[in-house]
């Protein structure tokens, strides 16, 4: 969902359509009004009956948006974290980030040593593993 | 899709400006440098300046009408522009009732326009705040991460500490064995530079059998 101000930029101009658009459609389908005193040969056609009251529904709906718009205003912050109390947190904020990495790459420092000297090792062990089957098949060819 | 024709949609990227940039002009050094940013206005696709110089909240006073005292409640002042923008669209609708074809209604259009405009300049004035929000809580989120990122790996680097000493510990102590070599971990020292293998096989034994003499008194 998108955050409240998009949402009210959104209902902001919903609430913009809904007014052009009532007054059209209102205007459209509107029966024609008669003139006072004014003849017409033979009855007018009788305008079709409004299938949808559209006046209702569009009085719904503006209601409902203002009132969308309203709530959405209630719930934005208020003037309470202004722009110095922003600005210092931020500041505090940049140094524990600092801190914090910081002693990340210490402990991935501590880390990579320990892999270092665990590979150190292994490689002794192989490396003197290899030294003892040379010497046995050494030994092997030797005559006793 | 338009690749089967064999012609595409797109202009071809610029060769004159990728040719400066091949791999022997860049070891040389010579490769043009980037360009710096621009400040003040410039024009893009013709006629659109898009000035550099704007800050996130333009003057609204240099469109329209601003609606709203200097020093104001933000949410108040919205409110209260919502409220007016419904009673302006209910003067119209009299306007047209009564009389359409008059002056008023172009009036009422366009306190209708102002309003708008005036709302969405609040709106927006919201902006560079929800920016500075979601800064730090970004900011937050990052330093909870590394710290908890540093913890587990202070736990495994304890675990695997752990894990060799034991396995150190479990390595049995057979002097008669031919196979005991000298373990560096137990000590914790440095690697010594290895003997190379082949060379001085015997003296290697004779060594070898030294050490386990020397470990065993």
């Amino acid at each position: 969902m998108a955050d409240r101000l998009t949402q009210l930029q959104d209902a902001v101009n919903q609430q913009a359509d809904h007014f052009c658009n009532s007054i059209g459609v209102i205007q459209q389908c509107a029966p024609a009004s008669p003139f006072p005193g004014f003849e017409r040969s033979g009855g007018k056609g009788s305008p079709s009956p409004p299938q949808e009251d559209y006046a209702v529904l569009f009085a719904k709906l503006i209601a409902r948006t203002a009132k969308d718009i309203d709530v959405l205003i209630d719930s934005l912050p208020s003037d309470e974290s202004n722009l110095e109390l922003q600005i210092a947190s931020l500041k505090t904020l940049e140094q524990e980030n600092q801190e914090s990495a910081r002693k990340l790459e210490d402990i991935v420092h501590h880390g990579e040593t320990l892999l270092l000297q665990i590979q150190a090792a292994l490689h002794d062990i192989a490396q003197s593993q290899l030294n003892c089957q040379a010497m046995m098949s050494g030994q092997d060819n030797t005559p006793p | 899709m338009t690749e089967n024709q064999g012609v595409s949609a797109f202009p071809l990227p610029p060769m004159q400006y990728a040719n400066m940039y091949s791999d022997e002009n860049i070891k040389r050094g010579r490769a043009p440098p980037p360009p710096p940013p621009i400040s003040d206005t410039y024009t893009m696709f013709g006629a659109q300046f898009t000035a550099d110089d704007v800050i996130i909240r333009p003057l609204e006073a240099s469109n329209c009408r601003r609606l709203y005292p200097n020093h104001y409640d933000p949410k108040r002042e919205l409110k209260k522009l919502n409220h007016s923008i419904l009673i302006n669209f209910l003067d119209l609708l009299e306007v047209l009732i009564q009389s359409p074809e008059s002056h008023k209604r172009q009036e009422k259009i366009e306190d209708l326009q102002i309003l708008f405009i005036n709302l969405h300049h609040l709106i927006n004035e919201f902006r560079p705040h929800q920016a500075r929000e979601t800064l730090r809580v970004m900011m937050e989120i990052q330093k909870k991460k590394r710290l908890e990122i540093a913890d587990r790996f202070q736990k495994h680097l304890e675990k695997v500490k752990e894990l060799i000493e034991g396995s150190v510990n479990t390595i049995p102590e057979d002097m008669d064995s031919k196979v005991l070599v000298k373990s560096e971990l137990l000590q914790n020292k440095i690697a010594k530079p290895d003997v190379p293998v082949g060379s001085e096989s015997c003296d290697r034994l004779d060594e070898m059998m030294c050490d386990i003499v020397d470990e065993m008194t």
